[in-house]
C-alpha cells in the first residue's frame, strides 16, 4: 500500500474511537434537537412537520418568559455579583502579604466540586421556613419580623436561589483575579504612586484594564453556568422549579419528559444552545486576540 | 507606610479573608453537623444547636435501610469506566492530532475538542433518550456512560493536545527512527511524560461524572440504577421530613468528592482555571 495513504489511515484509526463516540453521542443528537424543533411530536406517534410554529409559540408562552426572567436573575447573581465581589476583594488583598494564601485558595474553590443537587439540598434546609438556618439566625438576633419562607414565595425565591450562585462562584472569581493581579508589573503601581494616584485611581487605571482578559473569561464561564447545567440541579433540589425559580433548561426538561411535548421542548433547547454558543463564540474570539 | 501600620492592615485583611472562608465553609459545616443529629432534636433545640448525642448510626441507616449504598455503587459503576475509557480515547486522539499525518486535521480537531466541550447535557437530552431507546440500552449504565464519556473525551483531548503541542517534535521522530511503533510511542514514551496532564484530565472528569445529574436522570428511569446525585432527590421526594437523614444522604453524595478534591487539589484547580490563568 502507498506509504502516505497508510500513514493517513493510521492517523484516522487513532482518532476514530474518540471521534465516533463524540459524533454519535454529542454531535448527532445536537443536530436532532435542532431537527425536532420544527415538528409537533409526542415522542411516540407520528411526527408532524410544522415549520417554525414552535418558534412562534415561544413569543406567546408566558411560562417560557418566566423561565427566561429567572435565568436573567441567575445571570446577575451567578455571574455579575461574584465578578464585582471578586474584583473588589482581589484588588484589596492581592498585593498584601498574607499568611495561608494557599489554604484560602483551597477553601475558596471547595464549592466547585460539590454536586449541584447536594448544594441545592443543603440550601433548601438553610432557607427552610420552619427549623431553617436563616430564620433561626434572625430570631437569634431579635429580627423575628424578617422571618420568611425564603424559597416559598415568588418575590424572594428567585433571589434566594441566585444567592446560592453568589456563594458558589465568588471564591472562584477572587482566586482568578488574584492570580491575574499578581501578574501585573509591580512598576506600574509604583510609578502611579509617585505620580500621586490614589488607590481608587490605581484600580481604574491599572488593575481594571490589565485584568481585562481574566474578567472576560470569568464572566463568560459564570454566564454559561447560570444558563445551563449548574442551575438545573440547584433549582430542582432547592425548589423543584416552583415560585418563578424554574430556569429555561428545567422548563425544557419538564416539557419533554413530563408533558411529552418533544418538538416544543427541543425548540426551547435550541434557543438556550444558541445563546450559550454565541457567548462561547465571543469568548473564543477574545481569547484569540490575546 | 510604617512597618507597624502595614502589619495591622495585613492582620485586618487576614481576618477579612477568614470571615469570607467561614461563609464559604458554613454550608458544609451545617451539612455535617445536621447529619449526626436527630430530627426531633432539631425541632426542639433548633437547627443551630450542637448535637447532644452524635448519631453516627444515621450513616448506617441511610446506606443500608435506604438505598444510598446502592446509589454509591451505581455512581462508581458510571464514573470508573467513563474516566478510564475517555482517557484512552483522548490520548489516542491527541496523539493523532499532534504527531500523525491526520487528514482534515482542522475540522476534526475542532469537532472533537471545542465543540464537544461546549455541548451541555440539556442540549442533547431529548434526542439521546430516543437514541438509547433505539439502541435498546435505555435504563442500563451504558446509556448514562456513553454521552458522559464523549464529553469527557473531548475535554481530555483538549488538555492533552495542548500538552503534546508543547513537546519537542524531534523527540518523537527519534523514537520513530528507532523503529518503535506508534502504539509503543504513545503508551511507553508519551503517556509517562504526559502524567501531569493525564492526572488533571482524570481528576476533572472524575468530579464532573460523579456529580453529573441530567444524563442519569433521563437515561436511568429505574430507581435501583441511579447514581447518588439522582438518588438524593428521589430520597427527598419520599422522606423530605427527616432533616438529619437528608443531610446524611447529602454527605454521602458530597464527601467523596471533597476528599478527592483535597487529594488532587493542585490538579483540579489547574483544570478549573484552565483558560483563565494561563
Amino acid at each position: 500500500m502507498d506509504q502516505k495513504l497508510k500513514q493517513k489511515l493510521i492517523a484516522l484509526a487513532y482518532i476514530s474511537p474518540g471521534f465516533i463516540t463524540i459524533f454519535i453521542f454529542l454531535i448527532y443528537p445536537l443536530f436532532n434537537t435542532f431537527r425536532y424543533s420544527f415538528f409537533q411530536w409526542d415522542g411516540v406517534g407520528k411526527m408532524n412537520f410544522i415549520a417554525i410554529t414552535n418558534y412562534l409559540r415561544l413569543f406567546r408562552d408566558s411560562k417560557f418568559w418566566n423561565a427566561f426572567y429567572a435565568n436573567i436573575i441567575y445571570i446577575v447573581f451567578f455571574s455579575f455579583v461574584p465578578t464585582l465581589l471578586g474584583l473588589l476583594v482581589s484588588s484589596i488583598i492581592a498585593r498584601a502579604d498574607i499568611r495561608g494564601v494557599r489554604t484560602f485558595r483551597t477553601i475558596f474553590f471547595t464549592p466547585q466540586v460539590i454536586a449541584s443537587v447536594a448544594v441545592g439540598t443543603i440550601f433548601g434546609w438553610i432557607y427552610a421556613p420552619q427549623f431553617g438556618i436563616v430564620n433561626q439566625i434572625l430570631s437569634f438576633i431579635g429580627l423575628e419580623s424578617l422571618q420568611k419562607a425564603w424559597l416559598g414565595s415568588a418575590s424572594t425565591a428567585p433571589i434566594a436561589v441566585g444567592l446560592i450562585g453568589t456563594w458558589l462562584w465568588s471564591g472562584f472569581c477572587i482566586i482568578i483575579f488574584i492570580a491575574g493581579i499578581q501578574k501585573i508589573d509591580e512598576d506600574l503601581y509604583s510609578t502611579a504612586q509617585l505620580d500621586g494616584a490614589n488607590a481608587l485611581q490605581q484600580f481604574f487605571n491599572i488593575t481594571l484594564p490589565q485584568l481585562k482578559y481574566e474578567i472576560v473569561v470569568v464572566v463568560i464561564m459564570t454566564l454559561i453556568r447560570a444558563l445551563s447545567t449548574n442551575v438545573f440541579g440547584i433549582v430542582q433540589a432547592a425548589t423543584g422549579g416552583a415560585f418563578n425559580t424554574r430556569p429555561i433548561s428545567l422548563y425544557a426538561y419538564q416539557l419533554a419528559f413530563i408533558q411529552h411535548e418533544i418538538g416544543y421542548a427541543s425548540t426551547i433547547v435550541v434557543i438556550l444552545a444558541v445563546i450559550v454558543f454565541a457567548i462561547s463564540g465571543v469568548s473564543m474570539k477574545i481569547g484569540e486576540r490575546e | 507606610m510604617s512597618k507597624g501600620k502595614a502589619k495591622i492592615i495585613n492582620t485586618m485583611l487576614f481576618i477579612f479573608l477568614l470571615i469570607l472562608a467561614s461563609v464559604i465553609l458554613m454550608p458544609f459545616l451545617i451539612m455535617l453537623l445536621g447529619s449526626v443529629r436527630e430530627h426531633i432534636d432539631i425541632i426542639i433545640r433548633g437547627p443551630l444547636a450542637l448535637p447532644k448525642i452524635w448519631h453516627f448510626e444515621n450513616y448506617y441507616i441511610v446506606l443500608s435501610r435506604y438505598r444510598f449504598g446502592i446509589y454509591f455503587r451505581n455512581t462508581f459503576y458510571i464514573t470508573a469506566p467513563t474516566v478510564i475509557v475517555s482517557l484512552v480515547f483522548a490520548l489516542m486522539a491527541a496523539y493523532s492530532f499532534v504527531f500523525l499525518d491526520l487528514p482534515f486535521r482542522k475540522p476534526i480537531v475542532l469537532i472533537s475538542t471545542i465543540l464537544g466541550v461546549m455541548i451541555a447535557s440539556e442540549f442533547i437530552m431529548i434526542p439521546l433518550y430516543r437514541l438509547m431507546n433505539v439502541f435498546g440500552i435505555l435504563d442500563t449504565y451504558p446509556a448514562a456512560i456513553l454521552p458522559q464519556l464523549a464529553m469527557s473525551a473531548a475535554f481530555s483531548a483538549l488538555i492533552l493536545r495542548s500538552f503534546f503541542l508543547g513537546l519537542p517534535r524531534d523527540f518523537i521522530d527519534a523514537a520513530l527512527v528507532d523503529g518503535a511503533t506508534n502504539w509503543r510511542i504513545l503508551w511507553s514514551i508519551l503517556a509517562p511524560i504526559a502524567r501531569p496532564a493525564i492526572i488533571t484530565s482524570a481528576a476533572l472528569t472524575t468530579v464532573w461524572t460523579w456529580n453529573s445529574y441530567i444524563l442519569p436522570l433521563v437515561m436511568l428511569p429505574d430507581p435501583m440504577k441511579v447514581p447518588l446525585a439522582v438518588g438524593l432527590l428521589l430520597f427527598r421526594g419520599t422522606y423530605t421530613i427527616n432533616i438529619p437523614l437528608t443531610m446524611t444522604g447529602t454527605v454521602v453524595t458530597a464527601l467523596p468528592m471533597l476528599i478527592f478534591y483535597l487529594l488532587f487539589q493542585q490538579h483540579i484547580i489547574k483544570g478549573l482555571t484552565r483558560g483563565a490563568v494561563d
